[in-house]
């Protein structure tokens, strides 16, 4: 058990050092920025042409005179508190206005996966199973085409069948179920188009192993060597990538939401990107490195709870 | 669709910027092949001249990533440990952030141009290109002629530069061709969002994001970029599987 827990110990670590690392990158962003902070500060509290003194005096209440290291460790200070900084355009604190846009984002994330996995799994499994069936070429079809297709691109051609021809759907998104599927789909598509070939591929893979040959031999049905012994299996596999992708999908929907200008935080990062509002960017940094981090660590806990082979090889 | 960006636009001359409004959104003729645009100007010209730009400048962020990478994944292969380690936590610092957010805050930072868009795009690509040379260049430092190399009094930056990276070759060419595909999705992607080439200079995702405002009326602005980015992916997607077949001790590693 103890190489086991070194080795969480180990990850722990380095996830720790990553979100260290990711901070500094989230610091260093907030502060090459053009433009005069404290200036903008002022401009978004409602004066158009603050005077000199003001402006002098805010940028010592921002400590913006200190050394850099020293504004570092108090932005850190006061992060580790929760407090992330105020807006420089609305002079609102960034972490209200990324808390208002975090369920849109949430139920997205939650649909998609939702929706790609129970697709994705079961054409995963018959391709593998009826393999050069025309399921699978299909599926194979479908998948290199689907991986050279931009999906901004593949949005608007929906936008244009689905909302302005046919008017079915709105061609804007919003946090409402007729709202948010158009955005779904594009979002899922790729994503059923990689899980169900990595499904395939993790497959045949399994159903290669020793034990499983060892299970027919016995005389296993093939339905119950497919559930009992080679599902399992196929899951531990599939824990990474699936925890990578929900990781993305919370954080790195930012072109898809700005063409449906669906309101998550990943259309407030390129609003925010475009006026130079920079603690809002920052936070957005910050929190997908925290986001990527946990995923990891969730992966591999997973992992470890799911394949006794891996608690075995760390006894040994 | 390479070499119809490279030489199209000697064989189509027609000014991309040149504006005819008596030929408004005009549907495809003669003249103009494929149409024209909201300011009458030639759509196939457009489309050429644009292809230039989505291309090339992937393709300088492919070559600059390659270097990169390839340094970083050396100096983690044979450098010490600590230097391995803490290059390994910086690559995955950066693997952490969606590229597409590191460009949006770099671009942010850097004002807005296509250069710096490149530039953001190569800092935001590199962490796959460095560990994917770490894990190559420990693997062709295990071979047995490396250590034959070594009994002879070879030098390391010899073994390195003058064994190493002759066989690393070909991997290169494959991972650079593989990733090809996905640095132009970005890029177009990026553009389309408004951060890359200012209008009127054409570019395969600014064009699609112009065409936002009358593709209702005329979808052909639309699809055809689209259609121009998607074959070109796909024909670069099955080039990368072609040479990763062919030249196969790219295989066993993957990330």
């Amino acid at each position: 058990m103890s190489t086991l827990l070194r080795q969480s110990a180990g990850r722990l670590l380095s996830g720790l050092m990553v979100l260290w690392m990711v901070s500094m990158l989230a610091f260093l962003i907030i502060h090459m920025a053009p433009g005069d902070p404290a200036r903008m500060l002022l401009s978004a509290s409602g004066l158009d042409a603050p005077p000199a003194e003001a402006v002098a005096a805010k940028r010592r209440e921002l400590g913006l005179d200190r050394p850099l290291l020293s504004q570092y460790v108090s932005w850190l200070g006061a992060v580790v508190q929760g407090d992330f900084g105020v807006s420089y355009r609305s002079g609102k604190p960034v972490w209200s206005m990324y808390r208002e846009r975090l369920p849109a984002t949430l139920l997205m994330a939650g649909l998609v996966l939702t929706v790609s996995l129970s697709i994705a799994i079961p054409l995963g499994l018959i391709s593998a199973i009826k393999r050069h069936s025309l399921l699978d070429h299909a599926a194979q079809f479908l998948a290199v085409i689907g991986a050279a297709i931009p999906g901004f691109w593949i949005a608007l051609v929906l936008i244009l069948v689905f909302a302005a021809k046919l008017r079915w759907l709105p061609a804007l998104g919003s946090a409402t179920f007729k709202g948010m599927l158009l955005p779904a789909i594009v979002l899922a598509l790729p994503n059923i188009a990689l899980t169900s070939r990595l499904v395939r591929a993790t497959t045949l893979d399994v159903l290669n192993q020793q034990y499983i040959v060892t299970a027919r031999a016995k005389g296993r049905s093939e339905y119950g060597l497919l559930f009992g012994h080679a599902l399992p299996n196929i899951a531990a596999s599939l824990i990474t990538p699936i925890s990578l992708e929900l990781a993305f999908l919370l954080t790195g929907t930012v072109i898809i939401e700005t063409v449906f200008a669906y309101p998550g935080v990943g259309r407030m990062a390129v609003e925010a990107a475009l006026v130079g509002d920079m603690p809002v960017l920052g936070l957005s940094v910050l929190i997908a490195g925290g986001i990527y981090v946990i995923a990891n660590w969730c992966a591999d806990l997973g992992m470890a709870a799911l394949d006794p082979r891996l608690r075995q090889n760390a006894n040994n | 669709m390479l070499i119809a960006v490279i030489v199209g636009p000697w064989l189509w001359q027609v000014d991309p910027l040149a504006q005819n409004i008596g030929q408004r959104l005009a549907p495809p003729s003669l003249s103009h092949p494929l149409g024209s645009d909201q300011f009458g100007r030639d759509v196939l010209a457009r489309m050429l001249i644009g292809g230039r730009w989505s291309l090339f400048g992937a393709g300088f962020v492919c070559i600059g990533t390659s270097c990169l990478g390839l340094v970083l994944g050396a100096c983690c292969a044979v450098g010490p440990r600590w230097l391995d380690y803490l290059l390994s936590r910086i690559t995955e610092t950066f693997q952490a952030i969606p590229p597409v957010l590191l460009a949006l805050a770099l671009s942010a930072i850097l004002s807005r141009s296509f250069s710096n868009l490149l530039l953001a795009l190569i800092l935001t690509n590199w962490t796959w290109y460095a560990r994917m040379y770490r894990a190559l260049i420990l693997k062709e430092l295990a071979m047995p002629y490396i250590e034959g190399a070594q009994a002879i009094g070879v030098k390391p930056l010899a073994i390195l530069l003058r064994h190493v990276l002759p066989n690393l070759f070909g991997s290169m060419v494959v991972i650079a061709t593989t990733n090809f595909g996905s640095v132009i999705l970005n890029l177009s992607a990026l553009s389309f969002i408004g951060f890359g080439l200012n209008p009127p200079t054409p570019e395969w995702g600014n064009l699609i994001n112009e065409s936002r405002a009358f593709f209702q009326r005329e979808p052909r602005l639309m699809i055809i970029p689209g259609l121009c980015i998607a074959t070109t992916v796909l024909w670069l997607n099955l080039l990368g599987n072609a040479l990763r077949d062919r030249l196969d001790h790219y295989q066993g590693i993957r990330d």
